[in-house]
């Protein structure tokens, strides 16, 4: 059967059984099963528990061979040294995919429970059984109401992601989320005896409910086939790439010079480059980049406007959007004329950034402004920089701050621009929750994020977001046109 | 995998000399410098004589990988007499240094005049396979790690944003008034390796440096091979 189907399969699978269930609510069996009945997931689901008579009030059943119904996919909770026998009952049940939740293997490095895993693969290779793991969270699609974390959002969306990582793999859904982002399907597929990073690439690619790609990856079996997969992979969809653990080459220099200049490279940088994936080096980085990928345009321009900010906070902004190879352009002589028409006291005032500060006391609006800007070809995107602080009363300030947003949300509602807003987001403690100027900010990146702006901390968070996103619509177009 | 290197695996060799290691770079369609191996003081001179002056003496033995460290080369040999006292000096050295080592001869070898230095090599990652590397070569190489990778095969973009990657990528463009150097030749180069490498896997390392780059082109002045 091709990959594709496979894993398609397996995501869509119309019975689960969760092996390992139990009625404990600190075992990861019931949280298994908890997500399940929580989230709705409509297919058949079997508790199977050797001693059980119901858990969370659903027939358990001893084993799978007692399970009346087909079982498509089975949720793997038990111990490692059980799980050869699983596999047995899974091929007499006519088990096609399993989900090794099952740790304490080769991740450990302990010879024995490395061995233990070769067998473990052999066996499941042997009875065409397809693995998951083990050492790992599992799928989430919402489409399907299953999931691998509780409070995860149910709504479906266009960004798929593969997470070598466990707990990585459900923070990644939560704060992505708080972005505005949702996720066609995810995987998070641990030591990947079996099905691997390459295998849910190629799916993915495949996949038609998803645009862009998030990948989190430590470490490949199989390097060679992951490049070609990469190679091909990003003239189709934006692949991006978080890679936990930095790594030196590791070659034992023999006699060249080539080999011993290798020794002190990472190659994973050379095949990022190479194939031109977007890299992210932070997991901020990483949720940045999805927001930014999954609501803008393929923006193939870096000249970019930025109004809002005061003095200093403007000069900065600057700076970063500079650094990360943005193009601060100047206001084009035409907006400058037409808006010194509108109120001559800002003759000489008007630079890009537009300082939101000398708004305030004048009669002009940022949402002009910005319309100015959004309808003038010399730019190819905008930047809204809210103005976290300033010398205003709440009522005033809170006025100001809307006036950007509103700006911002007409910008996007009108599709004048490709537009994104940088909305501080202080770490604050609990005592401050309920003050206004703090509740405003919140506020307001709810309702940016709602109406589809890409919304970010730092004006620096987004400068290097847009950047690497530029650069890759501008690879990707001439990728198209050859 | 070409008939040279089917030889030198069925000898059960590991590092090639220069020589050898020229002679397939020559056949795989990198342009090299004109190499003769001389057995004695007169035949150096003889070839010398016929190549050309200057000339450059290089030993050659397997034994010795770094021949300029162990002594073991003279540049821009201006005459037979600068050619014989580099040959009886190298011959010297290598008895005095290294008694045991099997020695092939000393190599007489055409000189490059002008162009800049750079360097062109291939090693194994152990995760993604053969890598090709080019830099800036010359004395500096291994101070400044001034290269760039890419992994087998590589196309033409690949071979171009290579050369584009160095810091010291202005160096290519004509310095003090010399003309820049033609990177297309370099970018050919870089592919003719890829696609060797992919032919040859039995290469496990290699190295060109220095590879001689100017307006006209690029000649490989040393190469290294090492096999499995």
């Amino acid at each position: 059967m091709k990959i594709t189907k496979t894993i398609d399969d397996i995501f869509h699978p119309r019975s689960i059984a969760v092996v390992g269930a139990s009625q404990n609510p600190r075992s990861q069996g019931y949280q298994y099963l908890r997500f399940l009945l929580d989230y709705g997931y409509r297919g058949a689901i079997y508790p199977v528990n050797l001693t059980a008579m119901d858990i969370l009030g659903i027939l358990s059943y001893p084993s799978l061979k007692e399970i009346p119904g087909n079982v498509d996919y089975v949720i793997c909770c038990i111990n490692a040294a059980l799980v050869r026998g699983l596999l047995e009952e899974c091929f007499l049940k006519k088990v096609k995919a399993v989900h090794l939740f099952t740790a304490q293997l080769s991740e450990t490095g302990d010879q024995k429970a490395c061995l233990l895993e070769e067998e473990i693969k052999k066996d499941a290779q042997k009875l065409g059984i397809r693995l998951i793991g083990p050492n790992c969270m599992g799928i989430y699609n919402p489409r399907e109401r299953i999931a691998f974390n509780h409070d995860l959002c149910m709504e479906p969306g266009s960004v798929g992601a593969i997470v070598q990582s466990g707990g990585l793999a459900g923070e990644i859904v939560r704060l992505a989320a708080l972005r505005g982002v949702r996720f066609s399907k995810v995987v998070s597929y641990g030591n990947a005896v079996d099905l691997n990073e390459t295998d849910f690439l190629e799916y993915f690619l495949w996949d038609k409910e998803t645009k862009v790609i998030l990948v989190y990856i430590e470490g490949t079996r199989n390097g060679r086939k992951l490049f070609k997969v990469l190679r091909r992979a990003a003239k189709i969809k934006p692949v991006i790439i978080l890679k936990g653990g930095r790594s030196r080459a590791g070659i034992k220099s023999v006699a060249s010079h080539t080999a011993s200049m290798a020794g002190s490279i990472d190659t994973w940088q050379v095949v990022f480059r190479q194939t031109k994936v977007v890299q992210a080096n932070t997991l901020n980085e990483l949720i940045d980049l999805a927001a930014a990928f999954y609501f803008l345009p393929p923006i193939t321009g870096k000249r970019v406007g930025i109004v809002g900010g005061g003095g200093g906070k403007s000069v900065l902004a600057s700076d970063e959007y500079e650094e990360a190879g943005l193009e601060v352009i100047p206001i084009p002589e035409d907006i400058v004329k037409f808006l010194e028409s509108k109120n001559p006291k800002i003759t000489g005032w008007l630079c890009n950034p537009i300082d939101a500060s000398i708004l305030a006391t004048l009669n002009l609006k940022s949402v002009d402004i910005l319309r100015c800007m959004a309808e003038s070809p010399e730019f190819d995107l905008l930047s809204v920089n809210t103005s976290e602080d300033s010398l205003f009363p709440g009522d005033l300030w809170v006025e100001f701050i809307e006036g950007d947003a509103n700006g911002c949300m007409m910008v996007r509602k009108e599709g004048l621009k490709p537009i994104v807003a940088v909305v501080g987001n202080p770490e604050i403690g609990v005592s401050q929750t309920a003050n206004w100027r703090w509740q405003t900010l919140s506020r307001l990146r709810e309702q940016l994020t709602g109406e589809g702006v890409p919304v970010f901390s730092s004006p620096g968070r987004a400068a290097v977001a847009i950047s690497k996103l530029v650069d890759y619509y501008q690879y990707w177009k001439e990728a198209g046109d050859e | 995998m070409t008939d040279l290197i089917k030889e030198a695996k069925a000898q059960g060799k590991k590092v090639l000399t220069e020589i050898e290691a020229k002679d397939i770079f020559r056949a795989a369609g990198i342009p090299v410098v004109k190499t003769y191996l001389a057995a004695s003081k007169e035949e150096a001179q003889m070839i010398s004589s016929s190549l050309g002056f200057p000339v450059a003496l290089k030993i050659c033995s397997t034994d010795i990988l770094h021949k300029t460290e162990a002594g073991g080369v003279f540049l821009n040999l201006a005459c037979a007499e600068e050619v014989g006292r580099a040959y009886d000096q190298i011959l010297e050295m290598a008895m005095n240094r290294y008694p045991l080592s099997n020695i092939e001869g000393v190599t007489v070898q055409e000189m490059v005049v002008g162009g800049v230095e750079v360097v062109v090599g291939m090693t194994r990652d152990p995760q993604f396979g053969f890598m090709i590397m080019f830099g800036i070569g010359g004395i500096f190489v291994e101070i400044l790690k001034d290269v760039s990778f890419r992994i087998v095969p590589l196309n033409e973009e690949d071979a171009w944003e290579m050369i584009s990657e160095i810091k010291g990528r202005a160096l290519l463009e004509g310095v003090r008034g010399t003309m820049p150097v033609k990177k297309e030749a370099l970018v050919e180069i870089l592919v003719k390796l890829s696609r060797f490498i992919e032919e040859n896997p039995e290469i496990i390392e290699m190295d060109i440096n220095p590879l001689f780059a100017n307006s006209r082109g690029a000649v490989a002045a040393d190469a290294r091979i090492i096999m499995e």
